[in-house]
């Protein structure tokens, strides 16, 4: 029952890391409905832009908030350049420039970097802190986990409080009428990347800086696998993709711990399938009225 | 110098074969049943394990020696074994809609590739090794018209119409009498037993089997060639085949800049493919080549399919 304990515990941290990457895949599939497979890129190109801002000099204060600024401004830039212009052409096209956009980055960071991985310049503390006899945390996982929390909480603030978060849930609700009554459609769509890349851009950093180690595919199986959070926690709502990221997390530490790893990858998926099956919107999701 | 373009031909050439037979077996659950799977690399490695499974343990069991032999027992295990993973994923996941069938399907494709990891005696991660060679070019090139003639044909039966009303529209389909949960069902079985078959025929080319082939990547990557050639008619999934496996290998030919990073130039070539023809190739092809008004200027025109 301890082990058990320990381990739910171990896998918050592994869970907020997915849970931040999350967001974006929710957020952007609740204003446009498109699965953006190009993101598990955005959260590596994150974690690189966070490194060569340190590998430079920078301190950590700023070099995490200016790359996730950089990666947002990317993000933004191939909503323009590669979204925009499939908007209305159907689901599966859209789908694949996606695929094509995260193999060429790959490619790219490939070619710039190093196809092998490279170590962080700065990292998180492993420090150990007992609560009580029997817990043990490491210092990382309880800030990344409280970062995760945080920044979940102000982003649910942002887009319930604030007039941009308003065009963010009206396009969301319904776009033609959310054009109606005036929300600028393409600006709020860029914001909406933005913001998920925001988030994915701390995940890598924060992964780089506990693990030590970034490298160009990083973003393909934490990407998969977050989307699979986003779709169990219910896909377009915001704590669902922390309580998907959370659930996923723990899974995985339980797996590991029982010496089931090797299982881990297609765990994640075959509870996604489940809960799909039981319960279609996700555990967190409304369901959509389908009109006739 | 004939004979080394020949042998150096060889390979590429029956990749492409490979590749058209997975594409049309994609195209008819994407462009045909209008069904979204991003697994379908799943039924494409189930179909190669089952092949080799009897080549390697079931024929030599049973005595069998001839190469023909084998590999048609090959494909006839990959048909069947693909189709019943068909099966178990079109039964309780074809009631979910849309976006959310892709999603379980790509769940789908994962969960194979874990299994297949964890099974030693297929080789484990290492993947399932030293297989027959039992094909050629020509035995493949076989089989991709055989595929191709035999969806033709299908698609002009009574079950394709019933798909492809399906597909247009589901409520007036099942208020004529269509019967769309087993038209769907139908389409998708088949597709994935044809992809069976195709990862038949690559057990027995390429001598090897890695359980990350059942995984995401790989379904993209059929997925790319069908809806980059034009889902909607099965000649576009034979073109987008070519693209896929024409590109790369013609930039190795390309100066040392290009060449070293073709796969980079690769994806350009498909985002930018893309975003031009969202449509597919063969429909732009279709409206360079043809004096008729682009396709689509009467409804529903441009989704009936082709061939």
């Amino acid at each position: 029952m301890l082990d058990f304990l320990q381990y739910v515990i171990d896998g918050l941290a592994i869970g907020g890391l997915y849970a931040l990457i999350a967001v974006g895949y929710s957020m952007v599939y609740g204003v446009l409905q498109m699965i953006n497979f190009a993101h598990g890129e955005l959260y590596m190109l994150g974690a690189y832009f966070v490194m060569v801002l340190l590998g430079a000099g920078a301190p950590v204060w700023f070099a995490l908030p200016a790359g996730a600024v950089g990666v947002g401004l990317f993000a933004v830039l191939m909503e323009r350049v590669a979204y925009r212009p499939l908007r209305g052409a159907g689901r599966l096209a859209p789908l694949i420039t996606a695929v094509g956009l995260s193999l060429f980055l790959q490619y790219s960071v490939q070619l710039v970097f190093s196809p092998n991985p490279l170590s962080y310049p700065f990292q998180l503390s492993g420090e150990i802190i007992e609560f009580g006899e029997d817990f043990l945390v490491r210092e990382r996982d309880l800030l990344i986990f409280g970062v995760t929390v945080v920044l979940t909480l102000l982003l649910e603030g942002f887009v319930r409080f604030t007039r941009p978060g308003a065009g963010i849930r009206a396009l969301a609700m319904h776009p033609m009428a959310a054009r109606v009554v005036g929300v600028p459609i393409n600006r709020t769509v860029a914001l909406t990347f933005f913001i998920g890349a925001l988030m994915a851009c701390v995940a890598g950093a924060l992964q780089g800086m506990a693990v030590n180690q970034i490298w160009p595919y990083m973003g393909v199986t934490s990407g998969l696998k977050a989307f699979a959070a986003a779709v169990l926690g219910g896909i377009g709502v915001l704590p669902g993709a922390l309580l998907g990221g959370l659930v996923l997390g723990v899974s995985e530490s339980l797996l590991v711990g029982y010496d089931l790893s090797t299982y881990k990858d297609g765990a994640a998926f075959l509870i996604l399938i489940a809960v799909l099956l039981l319960r279609p919107q996700g555990l967190l999701g409304r369901a959509r009225l389908v009109k006739v | 110098m004939m004979v080394d373009w020949l042998n150096y031909l060889s390979l590429p050439v029956t990749l492409f074969g490979i590749y058209a037979i997975q594409a049309m077996s994609l195209q008819l659950i994407l462009g045909g049943a209008g069904l979204l799977s991003l697994g379908h690399a799943a039924y494409f490695a189930v179909g190669a394990y089952a092949s080799g499974v009897f080549t390697q343990f079931v024929g030599p069991a049973l005595g069998i020696t001839s190469s023909a032999l084998l590999l048609s027992g090959g494909l006839l295990f990959s048909f069947v074994a693909a189709g019943l993973a068909g099966l178990v994923v079109a039964l309780p996941c074809l009631r979910l809609q849309g976006d959310y069938l892709a999603m379980a399907t790509l769940g789908f494709g994962e969960i194979v590739a874990t299994i297949f990891q964890n099974v030693e005696s297929l080789g484990g991660t290492r993947g399932f090794k030293d297989v027959h060679k039992l094909t050629n070019p020509a035995i493949i090139w076989l089989g991709v018209g055989l595929v191709a003639l035999l969806l033709h044909r299908f698609y002009r039966s009574g079950f394709g119409m019933a798909i492809l009303a399906t597909r247009d529209d589901e409520i007036a389909a099942r208020s004529v009498g269509v019967s769309t949960q087993k038209a769907k069902t139908l389409a998708f079985v088949l597709g994935s037993a044809i992809a069976g078959l195709s990862g038949s025929f690559h057990i027995h080319t390429l001598q090897i089997i890695a359980p990350t082939e059942a995984a995401f990547l790989r379904s993209v990557e059929i997925a790319l060639a069908v809806v980059m050639g034009g889902m909607y008619s099965i000649r576009g999934s034979i073109l987008g085949a070519f693209i896929l496996v024409s590109v790369p290998e013609v930039l190795r030919f390309a100066p040392d800049v290009i060449a070293q990073n073709r796969m980079l130039i690769f994806a350009l070539v498909v985002i930018v493919l893309m975003i031009v023809n969202p449509r597919g190739l063969s429909d732009a092809l279709e409206r360079v080549f043809s004096r008729t008004p682009a396709r689509g200027s009467s409804p529903g025109s441009s989704r009936s399919v082709q061939s």
